[in-house]
């Protein structure tokens, strides 16, 4: 399945909302729709690569174009996280959707993971163009994410030869620098507090006994939406979970 | 600092995804820089080091290439084979790359961690290759390391157990058990003992290779840097640092070793640091042209 693959990927900068993005184009030949994979960010942005690349392959497998892009200020994007907010990445989600249906898909699926998921909902939310949404590991509430980030951040350096100066305290989340007010405005996003649904359809991969993911998928199911869980796990858990979510675009 | 511009490109038969940063105008008269995957993290590097990186060392002239090794972030898997050997045909293809690219022949390869293992194994074999900057990388091979990994290992948690005597939090861990001290320390318990770690290099086997001997002969610039929190600067310590210093020529190898920085570089001001020390070496001379750089 990786050899086809490899010669249809396209890797080219677009415009984004306020600076250009780095996006990888996988197309599927007489694709079906469009699958937008909007990133983790935070010290996870780079565990959750290869699971993009991973689930590009499945989604192109099963006749599905798959657009993948870096957020303003993150990976091979312009510009640096102090840079940039949530609105400006909603602003590039809506630059990468475009740039998906520039190659002719109809209908386009956001795949959002962690925080990415989040970001997405809350686009789909203010879009009428997106058909479903796939959250892994979503991040349900923004406070308590940007609280983990802030305790994962003492915690490492708690036990680290690395010692922060005053200009890395200001900035900084392990690694990945961002704007002083970014906890505010991500606290601001919670998907359970969503009025209407975000898309008809929705798939939550999530960890067995996920209790959060549970509860999310109850409430959009209250809202109107479509709504499956996917467990994941292990390693081999990992893999039938992608294999779920072709299924479930092809459905 | 000058205006810079990035173009994607897919690289070679196996189609690897890179990116090369260059000057958005005018010629790369400098060798080119190739920035080597870090393990298993995609062509930003960790922390994004390897795309900050990029665009400073584009900024002052030169032209720099960021890729996915295969099986690694946007780049197919590799078909068969083993990874060093695959890893250094990869490198090949990329210089091949930039050389069309950019019209440079001349390289100096960065590499981090594993990176700058395959670095080393690359430029060993490329004449073209001018230059090296290697990154807590373990630059030594041989059937015992792995003891000389674990002794290094001991070194590396005993600077940091010393560091952290003044912590109260370490000590409030450590008493109410919850120090991943007592952990090791039953793991240690249930093992057979390992290796003194004062031992000499040569006491586990290990001196530099060919890959030196051929690298001195060609008279390439070498620029090791250690971090305090990499295991690998004890390895560099105990097995290479004696060796090197008599068999290696002194005016082509700069070694610096970083405090308080961890072995990804993860703080910013760390970055910025290393950013700083890698121009530094490149324009004073140490890329293979020895004039009229600076």
């Amino acid at each position: 399945m990786t050899a086809p693959l490899l010669k249809s990927i396209h890797p080219r900068f677009i415009q984004g909302g306020r600076c250009r993005l780095f996006t990888a184009l996988w197309s599927a030949r007489d694709a079906r729709g469009g699958v937008l994979l909007c990133n983790q960010i935070g010290p996870d942005y780079a565990a959750c690569y290869k699971t993009g690349r991973l689930l590009a392959a499945i989604a192109v497998a099963g006749g599905w174009s798959c657009l993948r892009f870096d957020y303003a200020g993150w990976g091979d994007s312009e510009g640096e996280g102090t840079e940039y907010s949530v609105g400006d990445w909603m602003d590039d989600i809506a630059a990468a959707c475009h740039q998906l249906k520039q190659t002719g898909v109809r209908k386009v699926y956001l795949c959002g993971f962690g925080f990415g998921a989040a970001l997405a909902a809350k686009y789909a939310s203010q879009a009428d163009d997106v058909s479903g949404l796939i959250f892994w590991d979503p991040v349900i509430d923004g406070r308590d994410y940007a609280a983990s980030l802030r305790q994962r951040r003492s915690r490492w350096l708690r036990g680290s030869f690395a010692r922060p100066s005053q200009n890395d305290r200001a900035v900084q989340s392990l690694g990945f620098v961002a704007r002083g007010d970014l906890a505010h405005q991500m606290g601001r996003i919670r998907l359970m507090e969503l009025k209407t649904p975000p898309a008809p359809r929705v798939l939550i991969v999530a960890g067995s006994g996920d209790g959060q993911a549970a509860l999310l998928a109850g409430r959009l199911s209250e809202l109107g939406a479509e709504v499956a869980i996917e467990p994941h796990g292990s390693d081999a858990r990992v893999v039938l979970a992608m294999r779920a979510i072709g299924d479930w675009l092809n459905q | 600092m000058i205006a810079i511009a990035e173009t994607p490109v897919v690289i070679g038969p196996t189609g690897l995804t890179g990116i090369i940063s260059q000057p958005a105008q005018g010629r790369c008269a400098r060798p080119g820089i190739i920035l080597v995957s870090a393990g298993s993290t995609h062509r930003s590097g960790p922390n994004r080091v390897y795309t900050r990186l990029a665009r400073q060392l584009a900024g002052r002239g030169y032209c720099c290439c960021r890729f996915d090794l295969a099986g690694i972030g946007d780049s197919p898997a590799r078909t068969g084979g083993a990874f060093r050997e695959g890893a250094r045909h990869e490198l090949t293809g990329v210089m091949d790359t930039l050389a069309d690219t950019t019209g440079n022949d001349r390289f100096v390869l960065l590499g981090l961690c594993s990176g700058a293992d395959v670095a080393l194994d690359a430029a060993a074999e490329d004449p073209g290759v001018v230059g090296l900057v290697l990154i807590n990388g373990a630059l030594v091979t041989g059937d015992r390391f792995a003891e000389l990994y674990h002794a290094a290992e001991a070194r590396t948690l005993r600077r940091l157990y010393r560091k952290r005597l003044w912590s109260p939090y370490a000590w409030a861990r450590l008493l109410s058990g919850r120090s991943g001290f007592w952990r090791r320390l039953r793991t240690r318990a249930g093992e057979k003992p390992r290796p003194r770690s004062n031992r000499a290099g040569g006491g586990f086997g290990l001196r530099p290779d060919s890959r030196f001997h051929a690298l001195a002969a060609r008279g390439v610039d070498i620029f090791l840097l250690y971090s305090e929190g990499s295991v690998f600067r004890d390895v560099y310590a105990m097995a290479l640092k004696a060796s090197l210093s008599r068999s290696y020529p002194q005016n082509r190898l700069r070694v610096a070793t970083y405090k308080h920085v961890d072995h990804t570089f993860t703080l910013l001001s760390a970055q910025q640091r290393l950013a700083s020390d890698v121009l530094d070496w490149l324009e004073s001379g140490h890329d293979g042209q020895k004039e009229g750089l600076k």
